[in-house]
């Protein structure tokens, strides 16, 4: 019975995306070694590209451990798209800073805070990437002309999420009923394999405090989509999990 | 997950709502729009890319670089309040396909690069057709406009939680600007995508306020519009005689388009009127058992208001702006259907078909009607035929001296006018069929309803109106016949009856034969023939005892049968008033005394000789009270000089 029940978990687990995505950085253009490749270097793996063990004095506070100095963004990030809203330094915040720590166009190397003593990592011994050996590697790709003068032209993130149709309030970010007045939303974007955050620590999602991050639509980690996208965008799908149009 | 949670996103799943995925909007290839990409099956991403898109709120996935300053001609009228710039906001972004530039397959970005979708069909730029506006924008309703609410009470801002708002425009994060999406959802699977029905003009009027639309003829209207078609006119509302898009008027996006006959009409004022304003143009109204007035046919007839005349010189006088482009006293030479009416408040008689517009008063001031001032009928018609006659209907030798000032006609202390203004001068119990009823010499009921009489008034429409109203006595507005009103007649000078001009028997003028009964039926229509030409005592006041001739102690009746076969209009040459009587000479009638309409025509002749009451020598004919009071007259007729004033006077035993 329990040896049944066993089997039956595991099938059904090995059918759920979570089980598929639990080794796709390693197939993905995340796994800085190259894609599928493993790691040529002994007591370096592909998650210390992004996070630090916790023991290390560098970890952040705040999970996931991250380089405790951080990375700021681009200057030009400073410019809010809405002028009205919270300011970006409330916003950039949370899983965007990390992603904005590289995809801002500012790093210029793969920046490793921790690193066996025995390693040298060089540029050479990190897996070919097409877009770093395009800009030259010198910055992970040539800034992206739309963000030179501000974030414009980019889906916002840091914005709250009317979870439930209920208007949420979410860095900084009053709840905004005129969200809600146009009913355009899903009333929960989850159920379609997209990701809810909250910007208060330890409380779970709950209607009122959700938000959108970069994270929402991408999960760093792979996904069998393409661009990290957690479902995939044909048909409009992606979009169509939150907007309701 | 709460259990509301759950519930909702069942719904959802269960009931799948239609969305922008069965619109117009999905271009993708699994739609089956004429509009569609051969093999791309997005949706949002024609319009929409997460990243590298436009600069723009939302982000857009179309290069909006080539809008650049002074691309579009944008709209404007003499009656617009409120700036209106260069498209900016989401109008640019609307503008992306719909000004029929960009191919409609052109993306930003699409797997990372820009990208031109094929479209199925052929399609590259917008189709041909009413939904690529192009850059000129002058035919389509304005947008990325602040609404200049304080200068226009007509135009107010939507209310907070209508489906219509202001968007933002210029000043980012500030939503305070008219924009296509203040009307259109560009996601709604409703008709034209509209953010809200407009049925009954509900769209429109968010922002449009329009006093007296509530039960003017055009809101209340249940006539079928195209005429085979199953909507109404009070429910296109607006859209009757308005475009939001592609309008034929070159401002205030009028149009011609008549649903019942096929393409729109050439532009002019009169068109957009005529669209329902003619036989067939409009369905039956079960409510009053008609369609719309045929005006065309008014319009089409031997005399008329000529509308036809002037295109582009109107321009709207019921409006609050100002200085208004039009001044109520109209100078500028033209004549429009809208001169007279207000389509936004016209009520159908016995309603004031005049509401909601502006007119001169008898004091020339100018008058607005609203609620608590209804204005007059001659009010309007003082607009043009009054203090601006001469430039406006100069003298003409084919236009008899009605071409006159008529204010200054009508004014009530002149010493005869028929009552337009006011109750007439004449009070003689004679005129008053109210004490000689019922064969009085004057018959019919008033436009009020009430027997004709020494009191009542009358409306310049009681003599210059359709000839169809003839088949009433008094006034037109009494008869049956549809439409009434000044627009056009038979007759000459848009009389409701035949009426004879001619004049100058004297001097070798028209043979008149003998009397004829129409040759004044005009005037027949109130002034009883038979009081007219009673030899005794049925009378008028113009009469003497005794044997002036034998038999015609009515000295009507001298005149038009007996003696001369004379013309009405011999003696009574202005029908309006005495005040241009330029060949007539008032001996001893003190200005602003009951004169009794008599102005003689211009071929009637001077009396050459002296008055023998005053001794002097008119050099007009002359009319006049000798120096008992009694009134004579002092002319030739007929080459005689019988009218020599002693044998001229007359006596009436009770005036």
């Amino acid at each position: 019975m329990r040896a049944a029940l066993l089997i039956a978990m595991l099938g059904a687990a090995a059918t759920t995306p979570a089980a598929s995505r639990m080794s796709s950085i390693d197939k993905s253009k995340h796994n800085f070694f190259g894609p599928g490749e493993r790691s040529p270097l002994p007591g370096m793996d592909v998650c210390q590209f992004c996070h630090v063990p916790n023991r290390l004095e560098t970890a952040g506070s705040v999970p996931p451990l991250w380089d405790k100095a951080g990375k700021g963004h681009n200057a030009a990030l400073s410019t809010p798209a809405d002028p009205s809203g919270p300011p970006l330094a409330l916003r950039w915040a949370g899983s965007t800073l990390r992603c904005l720590s590289c995809h801002d166009s500012t790093v210029s190397s793969i920046n490793i805070v921790f690193r066996p003593s025995s390693v040298s990592l060089r540029f050479d011994q990190i897996a070919d990437d097409g877009r770093r050996r395009d800009a030259a590697r010198s910055t992970m790709r040539a800034p992206p002309e739309e963000w030179l003068a501000s974030v414009m032209g980019n889906h916002p993130v840091g914005i709250p999420y009317p979870l439930a149709l209920e208007p949420s309030e979410y860095r900084g970010y009053g709840p905004r009923a005129t969200l809600l007045a146009t009913g355009d939303w899903q009333p929960d974007p989850r159920t379609r394999g997209l990701k809810l955050f909250t910007d208060r620590s330890g409380f779970d999602v709950i209607s009122g405090t959700a938000g959108v991050e970069c994270a929402s639509c991408h999960d760093p980690h792979g996904t069998p989509n393409k661009y990290f996208l957690r479902i995939p965008k044909e048909r409009s799908e992606l979009c169509l999990g939150c907007h309701r149009k | 997950m709460s259990t509301a949670l759950l519930l909702s996103a069942l719904l959802a799943q269960t009931q799948p709502m239609p969305d922008v995925r069965s619109t117009k909007h999905n271009l993708s290839s699994n739609s089956t729009n004429t509009v569609h990409a051969v093999s791309e099956d997005g949706v949002c991403v024609f319009c929409h890319i997460p990243h590298k898109a436009a600069k723009s709120k939302p982000v857009w996935n179309r290069d909006l670089s080539y809008q650049t300053s002074g691309l579009y001609n944008v709209y404007t009228s003499t009656t617009l309040d409120s700036n209106v710039g260069q498209p900016n906001g989401a109008s640019k972004l609307c503008l992306s396909c719909h000004d029929g530039t960009l191919a409609i397959g052109s993306l930003l970005n699409n797997n990372l690069g820009p990208t031109t979708v094929q479209m199925a069909n052929g399609v590259t730029t917008m189709p041909v057709g009413p939904r690529n506006l192009g850059t000129d924008l002058r035919d389509d309703h304005p947008v990325s406009m602040v609404p200049n609410v304080g200068s226009d009470p007509e135009i107010v801002v939507p209310p907070a939680g209508d489906y219509v708002q202001l968007k933002e425009g210029a000043t980012p994060g500030v939503a305070d600007s008219v924009q296509c999406t203040s009307c259109h959802d560009p996601h709604l699977p409703t008709y034209k995508f509209l953010v809200k029905s407009n049925t009954r003009g509900a769209l429109c009027t968010t922002c449009h306020s329009k006093p007296g639309w509530i039960g003017s003829a055009h809101e209340q209207s249940m006539a079928a519009y195209p005429a085979s078609g199953t909507q109404v006119v009070s429910d296109l509302a607006c859209l009757s005689c308005h475009a939001p898009h592609n309008g034929q008027s070159p401002s205030r996006l009028l149009q011609t388009n008549n649903l019942s006959f096929g393409a729109p009409f050439p532009w002019n004022e009169e068109n957009v009127c005529y669209s329902c304003h003619q036989s067939g143009g409009t369905g039956i109204d079960p409510g009053t058992g008609r369609g719309a007035p045929d005006i065309k046919t008014q319009m089409g007839k031997a005399t008329h208001h000529p509308v036809e005349l002037a295109v582009d010189q109107h321009q709207p006088v019921f409006t609050t702006h100002l200085p208004e482009p039009e001044s109520v006293l109209n100078s500028n030479l033209h004549v429009e259907c809208a001169d007279c009416h207000n389509p936004h408040q016209v009520r159908p008689l016995p309603g004031n078909v005049h509401k909601g517009m502006k007119g001169i008063s008898l004091s020339g001031a100018t008058v607005i009607d609203n609620a608590a001032v209804d204005l007059k009928q001659y009010e309007v018609c003082f607009r043009c035929h009054g203090d601006t006659f001469a430039t406006f209907i100069p003298p003409a030798p084919t236009r008899p001296p009605s071409g006159s000032n008529k204010r200054t006609e009508f004014q009530t202390t002149n010493g005869a006018y028929h009552p337009v203004a006011g109750a007439g001068r004449n009070q003689s119990s004679f005129l008053n069929n109210v004490l000689d009823a019922p064969d009085g010499q004057l018959k019919g009921n008033d436009w009020q309803g009430n027997r004709l009489s020494r009191s009542s008034t009358l409306l310049c429409s009681d003599c210059h109106n359709s000839e169809a109203t003839n088949n009433v006595n008094g006034s037109a507005r009494n008869s049956s016949a549809f439409p009434k009103g000044p627009h056009g007649s038979v007759n000459q000078r848009i009389l409701r009856a035949n009426m004879s001009f001619a004049v100058g028997s004297m001097n070798g003028g028209p043979p008149f034969g003998g009397y004829n009964t129409n040759n004044f039926a005009l005037c027949f229509l109130c002034h009883d023939e038979q009081r007219l030409r009673g030899a005794t005592v049925n009378r008028s006041n113009f009469y003497q005892p005794g044997n002036v001739s034998s038999g015609n102690g009515n000295l009507h009746n001298l005149h038009l049968v007996d003696k001369t076969n004379a013309n009405c209009m011999e003696c009574h040459y202005n029908i309006h008033s005495n005040v241009e009587a330029a060949n007539t000479d008032y001996r001893n009638i003190p200005s602003g005394s009951p004169s009794h309409l008599i102005n003689f025509a211009p071929t009637v002749v001077r009396f050459n000789g002296a008055d023998p009451y005053y001794g002097d020598r008119p050099t007009k004919p002359r009319y006049g009270r000798n120096p008992s009071g009694q009134p004579y007259c002092l002319l030739q007729c007929h080459g005689s000089d019988k009218m020599n004033g002693t044998d001229s006077t007359y006596a009436p035993p009770s005036p």
